[in-house]
């Protein structure tokens, strides 16, 4: 019984890409600064493409993984967009606090 | 047996990684961490036989993703202020942690009630069906608007970011 | 990749001997670098330690072992030490995937193995690569933020920002001849280009006698993009703005001496080496030989002899390679960073693009080709 636990099966890789989601979701929800806030996105989107390939993988079926290359190839997109914008934040205020910003009236 | 050892390997490296990213107080070590996340997921990927996935996933993320963030932060030095990593207030914290442990708790549920409907999939190692050959075909024939949108995306983001960066001042000029 | 624990056990040798391979070329290429630079421009170079100044190099590692070691009072000791450390990694893993002879079969105890003269072997091989090498980065910005210095850190940032805007043009250019052999694995690309220069066009086959099937016939453009793009991959001059002495010091490695140098040393090394061999293996046969190696391996008893010939054939076009990477390093002077950027954005990728579209449109209308030429 125990042996069949250890192997790693569908099981295992959605826990592992559970745990990662979760953490990224915490770093999302409780960090104050806005580039570790880009990073936890990254890491929520990389347990999302770990779901794909697993399912692709057991399924057998490509689609998974052909979805996770756009998911990758976007996530890059944003990351981009998302530095430029922190950039320019950093660039007119000098701060990186997330709650800095939550009075959106100039 | 090599299969379980690299899965255990590599989902620790990328478990204790991405609480460390969690949990830093400076966005650098953040950030390196990060990398270690993502060739921990690499890992992972390889070891569910989709080396091309595993390859990008390095080449896109370890290689320009996460320099970009590491090029930011370094540039413009952005220390976090203080030990305080985490946003104030104690009663909406307890209300996140509470909702993101719900998520995972709902998850973990989820994963130990119905994977036995799963029990069935056995996974067939002898079909190339994450060969490159294969991803491509799909790709060009089934998802083809999709990618033919993705290009599109990839050329609006360059004129975005290259605009973003060069406002001066606009409404919060000082 | 291998799966049992033998095959693993052979791989993990097999990468040792060829990372071993690698270290031993570098004080070589040292001893060219610095003969070579003093014959372009009329002097002696080391001459007085032994034969040609050949012992210089023994002198030169003793010299750097012995010196004092010592680290920034200002720096972050983690970076500082990994950072040289990194710089090996990349080159020595890409290295390790590049096919460097043909396959060959040796017999244990009455046994057939058959073994390929790489490290590892898998489908996607020249991703592989790519990936790898953009992990180069890596270890300038260690080395930049570790040091504590400005200039590392000007030095270390110019070149990652260089890196990334390269490695652009770099995979563009090789979209065309990822075309036409319809491969993403070395062996079959060194494979496909054995043989005279034969195509098909608008259904024709068209064999060419005296040249060999080299990709550099199809691909001219993509091989001057790809060739220049290296240049920058590497941090080499005329793109060597991350070590512009007038300007930086020394870049992002100010702050290192003795072994810690001698490292990023054999980093840089190691990047020009993989650089000369992918060059060989995408546009110029690989350690194919032209007419010649169906001749070698006809008159060679046991396919380890032909295997080692062809060796020192592909050892031959990446030190030719090497050579011509010192030889650039001498005659053109450095780019000036905004003109380094622009040929990256504003040159490089929209001829890459149009290389891209152009193959593709041969390919596809005049018919030619049809997967493996």
């Amino acid at each position: 019984m125990l042996n069949n636990l250890l192997m790693p099966g569908l099981g295992h890789y959605l826990l592992v890409s559970g745990i990662l989601f979760t953490i990224g979701l915490l770093g999302v929800l409780l960090r104050k600064n806005i580039i570790v806030i880009l990073m936890s996105i990254e890491l929520m989107l990389n347990a999302v493409n770990l779901t794909f390939v697993t399912f692709g993988y057991y399924l057998n079926d490509a689609n998974g993984a052909v979805i996770t290359l756009f998911v990758i190839a976007v996530a890059a997109a944003e990351a981009a967009v998302g530095l430029a914008l922190v950039v320019t934040l950093f660039k007119n205020f000098h701060e990186l606090n997330i709650r800095f910003f939550e009075h959106l009236k100039g | 047996m090599t299969q379980a050892l690299t899965f255990y390997i590599f989902s620790g490296i990328s478990i204790v990684s991405a609480l460390m990213v969690f949990s830093s107080s400076n966005p650098v070590k953040s950030v390196l961490w990060l990398v270690s996340v993502m060739v921990g997921v690499s890992g992972l990927f390889f070891n569910l036989s989709a080396p091309f996935v595993a390859m990008v996933q390095i080449l896109v993320y370890a290689g320009a993703v996460v320099i970009l963030f590491l090029f930011v932060v370094m540039i413009f030095d952005m220390k976090t202020e203080g030990k305080q990593v985490f946003s104030y207030g104690t009663f909406s914290s307890g209300l996140k942690v509470l909702f993101a442990g719900g998520f995972f708790g709902f998850v973990v549920f989820q994963i130990f009630f119905q994977i036995d409907r799963f029990g069935y999939l056995v996974p067939d190692k002898s079909a190339p069906q994450f060969e490159v050959r294969n991803l491509s075909k799909i790709i060009f024939t089934d998802y083809v608007f999709l990618f033919e949108v993705l290009g599109l995306l990839l050329l609006v983001i360059p004129i975005g970011t290259v605009a973003l960066s060069r406002i001066r001042g606009g409404t919060h000029a000082e | 990749m291998g799966a049992s624990a033998f095959e693993i056990t052979v791989n993990l040798i097999k990468m040792i001997v060829i990372f071993l391979l690698m270290v031993q070329l570098v004080p070589i290429l040292v001893w060219v670098e610095r003969r070579g630079s003093a014959f372009i421009q009329n002097r002696f170079g080391p001459n007085r330690v032994g034969p040609l100044g050949l012992t210089q190099l023994l002198a030169d590692a003793v010299k750097f072992l012995f010196k004092e070691e010592f680290r920034p009072p200002k720096s972050v000791a983690f970076m500082y030490y990994a950072a040289p450390v990194v710089a090996l990694i990349p080159g020595a893993l890409a290295f390790g995937s590049i096919p460097l002879s043909a396959p060959f079969s040796l017999e244990f105890g009455g046994e057939e193995f058959d073994f390929v003269f790489q490290s590892f072997q898998f489908g996607a091989g020249i991703v592989f690569v790519l990936a790898v090498s953009s992990l180069g980065a890596y270890a300038l910005l260690f080395a930049g933020w570790g040091s504590g210095n400005k200039y590392s850190l000007m030095g270390a940032l110019r070149a990652s920002a260089q890196m990334i805007s390269y490695e652009l043009a770099l995979g563009l250019s090789l979209v065309g001849i990822l075309m036409i052999y319809g491969t993403f694995s070395f062996a079959e690309m060194v494979e496909a280009q054995q043989g005279p220069l034969r195509f098909v066009l608008f259904g024709k086959q068209i064999v060419v006698d005296f040249l060999p099937n080299w990709g550099i016939f199809y691909q001219p453009l993509g091989f001057i993009l790809f060739f220049v793009a290296t240049f920058a991959e590497t941090n080499r001059a005329p793109f060597d703005l991350p070590e512009a002495e007038a300007e930086l010091v020394a870049g992002y490695h100010t702050e290192y001496g003795g072994l810690k140098m001698l490292m990023f040393y054999i980093g840089e090394y190691g990047h020009m080496m993989v650089a000369s061999g992918l060059l060989a293996t995408f546009y110029f046969g690989g350690w194919d030989l032209p007419f010649g190696s169906a001749w070698i391996k006809d008159s060679v008893s046991s396919s380890f002899m032909y295997s080692m010939i062809m060796h020192l054939v592909f050892m031959g076009k990446v030190l030719l390679f090497l050579w011509i990477f010192i030889w650039v390093r001498w005659t053109l002077p450095r780019f000036r960073y905004d003109q380094l950027m622009d040929l990256g954005w504003k040159t490089m990728l929209p001829w890459a693009l149009f290389n891209t579209i152009l193959t593709a449109v041969v390919v596809v209308a005049f018919n030619s080709f049809g997967g493996a030429a």
